[in-house]
């Protein structure tokens, strides 16, 4: 099935499906952006979506789509969340929430920035941590995060603490 | 990685033709009827820009967005960029004002494609090392057919049509070659979001054809695909010649009406609409601006743009556009200059006639007791400044003025009186835009 725009799809769709010809067109890393826009278009912040679901709406391959699904959840634009269903592990896709609250931590060699931020997904809210490099022009970009939930964060420091005093040298 | 900045509308309230309300694009908001500087040089644009945001903040609160070309990147917003995190002796940002408006201020930057038709900028763009190759090998094509024609081997005529076709062919045959356009596209794009550029640009050719115009939609297309998020803008830039013909504005109305984009820029090159005999014209450009406002008033998220707008700026801000931009000379069209008896002396917009007086007559003016204009700018000249200070004053004079213009828009709107806006058309050099308004026979 393709992917259609449509009045009943989320108002801010601004990808046109590529034909074949026009994918095959374009380098693997621009691919990868434009399979990774696709899946947030069709993604969500208040309804969860299994797998099934985003390969049917895309009309992608499923390794395609899981590849960069990990790597939208692995920088927090997609929110993964593995539920049982009777015998059967079912993960559900969800976009992150608004973002609010955002602070930086300059990292004291300079190379390092820490995007500290809250994600509020309507019914919890939890920390998030991006650290950004930046290149010649002080343009940032986002190496990697991490997400703490509210309710985590006390003992999410206290481990941070006990690991730090045991691998960091004194 | 291009970034996903999220896109939304704020707040939206209208009044007829227009609307007031915000831009939200990532962290940076912007209201509604906003000049967007174009931003060509450090000395002249980007210091008194910068200067009149730091001294007059409120009055220059509808000029906080900025425009760049590419070509001019590494005179404008390179060399800030790159000094942005430096340090004084003491520890403290150097820059940290500008820094500060940088991360604040919406900043588009425009491929300006255009100049492998035009041939204003040819030159520049067939060697800035920022342009994909292939532009630049097209620029340079094009450039060697101009010399033959300069050492009279080639007639004008027969260098005008060896010209088109070396122009056509580039464009038509890159919206067919996959991989050469998405090359294309990701570079310019690329290149925008390095610099910073909250809204994406793509490299889209002048169009005067309808194959054109389908080559600019592929772009588009390409564009919104390479682009992660929301905040890549469809682009067309039109020649004037577009405006002549129903037929093509029909087209044009129902691409804008097609696209899934929310932001739209547009860009009609040379645009002057204030030649009287441009009647037809003027008929033309009304009829975008009520498709633009059936688009947005379909689609409250929709958010239009008009860049080089020129004598233009005001009935497209009133008339439908949620943002203009324009050069701080207050001209658009390429070429021009100064006049010989301008000593220099660049001319100076007059917030009453909406229209730029030559030096001669700004010099009468001063012998008549100076400036009629009370801006924080021309109130601090008393006397006649030299040719250099003349320059930068009457660029910082254009954007307070016109922002104090653009905010009184929103005060219209807000009191439902945007017929005020016709008023002030109707007291100026341009009464004959006052027709172009949606909803005014
Ligand atoms: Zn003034």
């Amino acid at each position: 099935m393709l992917y259609m725009v449509g009045k009943n799809m989320r108002k801010n769709v601004t990808t046109s499906l590529l034909t074949n010809e026009e994918l095959k067109g374009l380098r693997p890393r621009e691919r990868g952006r434009y399979v990774q826009n696709l899946i947030l278009n069709t993604l969500d912040e208040k309804k969860d979506y299994a797998l099934s679901e985003i390969i049917e709406k895309t009309g992608l391959a499923r390794p395609t789509i899981t590849k960069h699904l990990d790597a939208l959840v692995s920088t927090q634009q997609v929110f993964k969340e593995s539920r049982q269903l009777g015998r059967m592990q079912i993960a559900f896709y969800k976009r992150t929430g608004s973002i609010k609250q955002k602070e930086e931590m300059k990292s004291k060699n300079n190379e390092s920035t820490y995007s500290f931020f809250v994600l509020d997904n309507g019914d919890e809210k939890s920390i998030c941590i991006q650290q950004k490099i930046e290149d010649e022009y002080n343009n940032p970009t986002v190496k990697g995060a991490v997400t703490i939930n509210f309710v985590d964060l006390q003992s999410f420091i206290t481990e941070l603490h006990a690991y730090g005093a045991r691998v960091v040298d004194k | 990685m291009i970034s996903n900045k999220p896109l939304n509308v704020e707040e939206p309230k209208w009044d007829r033709c227009t609307r007031n309300g915000f831009l939200r694009v990532g962290n940076k908001r912007v209201p509604f009827h906003t000049l967007a500087p174009l931003i060509t040089s450090y000395d002249y644009d980007f210091i008194p820009y910068f200067d009149n945001l730091k001294q007059h903040p409120s009055e220059s609160t509808h000029a906080r967005m900025m425009t760049f070309r590419m070509f001019e990147l590494h005179n404008t917003l390179k060399p800030l960029l790159q000094s942005i995190y430096q340090t004084t002796l003491d520890g403290k940002l150097a820059y940290d004002f500008e820094k500060d408006v940088i991360e604040t201020t919406p900043i588009l930057i425009d491929p300006c494609m255009e100049y492998t038709w035009y041939s204003q900028y040819r030159k520049i763009l067939s060697t800035n090392k920022d342009t994909p190759i292939e532009v630049r090998k097209l620029a340079k094509r094009i450039l060697a057919i101009v010399t033959k024609v300069e050492k009279g081997e080639l007639t004008k005529s027969e260098g005008y049509v060896k010209e088109k076709i070396e122009y056509e062919k580039f464009w038509l045959g890159l919206a067919k070659d996959k991989r050469k356009l998405s090359d294309v596209v990701t570079k310019i794009l690329d290149l925008q979001n390095s610099m910073r550029a909250d809204i994406g640009l793509p490299p889209v050719p002048a169009v005067y054809s309808p194959e054109l115009l389908e080559v600019t939609k592929q772009i588009n297309k390409i564009a919104q695909a390479v682009w992660v998020g929301e905040n890549c803008a469809t682009y067309v830039v039109l020649t004037p010649q577009w405006l002549k013909s129903e037929a093509l504005v029909d087209l044009l109305i129902d691409y804008l009406k097609s696209v899934d984009s929310k932001f739209i820029v547009l860009k009609i090159k040379n645009l002057e609409l204030d030649k009287v005999t441009y009647v037809y014209q003027r008929r033309m450009f009304k009829k975008i601006l009520e498709a633009v406002n059936v688009v947005k008033q379909n689609d409250e998220e929709k958010v239009f743009m008009l860049l080089e707008a020129g004598y233009q700026m005001y009935p497209a801000i009133t008339g439908g556009f949620d943002f203009v931009s324009t050069s701080l000379r207050a001209l658009d069209k390429d070429g021009g200059g100064f006049s010989p008896d301008s000593e220099g002396y660049g001319g100076f917009f007059s917030p009453k006639h909406l229209v730029v007086l030559p030096w001669r007559d700004v010099k009468i003016m001063f012998a008549n007791g100076g400036l009629k204009c009370s801006c924080e700018i021309c109130r601090g000249i008393t006397s006649i400044p030299s040719k250099d200070e003349w320059n930068v004053l009457r660029r910082m004079h254009y954007m307070l003025v016109v922002s104090r213009m653009l905010e009184d828009v929103n005060k219209f709107v807000l009191d439902q009186k945007i017929e005020l806006a016709i008023e002030k058309l109707s007291l100026s050099e341009l009464s004959n835009f006052k027709r172009m308004l949606p909803y005014i026979s």
